[in-house]
């Protein structure tokens, strides 16, 4: 699963997540993406399910490009404590999403593999999300067919 | 060569944030117009026509024609240069035009378009790379290509196209040309992890129970280094 190797702090502070992404909004690797329609924090393990479904779907060929990256650390007080003596222990890592983000990308399948592919990934994700395509694909090009 | 578009306009004397959101209710986009020996012109349009447009063009690459009417009248060549835009909604917020000359050669990103399926994923399925996906010329407005079409039905696998291997135009290339711009790679194939065997009795425990430690033993693992830690200690 993804984390980071070397950090700066074990726990950082949770922050806020307003506004929407106006960078990474756009497909930029492949030829189909999908795109967050609300924020929330993904973590690791939801991040390795939706990259597990589409690869289980793709199977032969394509490419598969993850632009999320878990790098906030989260913490959690253990069951039956009281508040108060400082904040919990690190528990796990997540990737802080906002809306517009392009999160997964996919090239070198036919167009019908992909979106289901990222249609099923969408389902490991717990944020709203929408398949987009690149802007211009050429009509007489049947690349990676 | 590209086609004639053409945008009607009409020069815009509202100017801030409330009055924009009022605009863009009204069903216009506002935009500016701007280039080299003429002042930067504040211009309205219609959404509907513009997304029309959009959808159906690549901006980047295409003259339009301006059509301005109002308190100045007066028809430009333009290209679009910028586009701001809602994230996932489609909603177009501001547009910015850059005048450009028939005698002069501007700078742009022309589309590089793939046609034919390589004899690599013919015969041996191999996986098309699509590496650069624009090329930057400098042209004359009227030499300008829509795109750029590069056959790639003889490419086979670990073979690639260079953007010296492009073809030649009315235009100078200035992307490097030693860039790759399409790649056959070999196919990946995804295996699926072999079913555990269940055992019986002990043998099972034991193993679940090697199982739970290695996991524990991975997760204590995957703590990662701080920064300055070590540093910390070594003073000490």
């Amino acid at each position: 699963m993804l984390s980071p190797k070397r950090v700066k702090f074990r726990k950082k502070q949770r922050g806020r997540m307003r506004g929407l992404a106006y960078r990474g909004s756009s497909v930029s690797f492949g030829e189909f993406g999908l795109q967050a329609l609300e924020p929330a924090w993904i973590t690791n393990r939801q991040i390795e399910a939706a990259r597990v479904a589409l690869t289980r779907h793709i199977r032969r060929g394509g490419k598969v490009w993850i632009r999320i990256f878990p790098d906030k650390p989260t913490t959690k007080k253990p069951a039956e404590t009281r508040m108060g003596k400082g904040k919990g222990n690190p528990e796990g890592w997540v990737a802080v999403v906002k809306a517009g983000l392009v999160m997964f990308e996919v090239g070198g399948v036919s167009r019908e593999l992909a979106l289901e592919a990222l249609r099923l990934a969408s389902h490991k994700l717990p944020v709203k999300c929408r398949v987009v395509e690149r802007a211009i694909i050429s009509e007489g090009s049947d690349e990676g067919a | 060569m590209n086609k004639n578009y053409r945008l009607k306009a009409q020069t815009r004397d509202r100017f801030g944030k409330s009055e924009m959101h009022r605009l863009r209710n009204e069903g216009r986009v506002p935009a500016v117009v701007y280039g080299p020996n003429e002042e930067s012109l504040a211009i309205s349009l219609e959404t509907k026509e513009l997304s029309y447009l959009l959808q159906h063009v690549s901006f980047e690459n295409t003259v339009i024609q301006l059509d301005i009417t109002g308190k100045v009248k007066k028809s430009f060549q333009t290209l679009i240069r910028d586009v701001q835009q809602h994230p996932y909604k489609p909603q177009i917020w501001h547009l910015d035009f850059y005048l450009v000359a028939k005698d002069r050669p501007v700078t742009v990103e022309v589309p590089i378009m793939l046609h034919g399926t390589p004899a690599g994923v013919r015969t041996q399925d191999g996986l098309v790379q699509h590496v650069l996906r624009d090329l930057e010329i400098s042209a004359l407005p009227a030499n300008i290509p829509e795109q750029i079409v590069v056959d790639i039905t003889d490419l086979n696998i670990h073979e690639s196209l260079h953007v010296e291997d492009l073809p030649k135009g009315d235009y100078e290339v200035l992307t490097d040309t030693g860039r790759t711009v399409v790649t056959i790679v070999p196919p990946v194939v995804y295996k699926e992890p072999e079913p555990v065997e269940v055992a019986e009795g002990e043998e099972a425990e034991e193993e679940v129970e090697e199982e739970v430690a290695a996991d524990a033993a991975e997760e204590e693992e995957t703590e990662p280094e701080v920064i300055g830690r070590q540093k910390e200690r070594k003073e000490q």
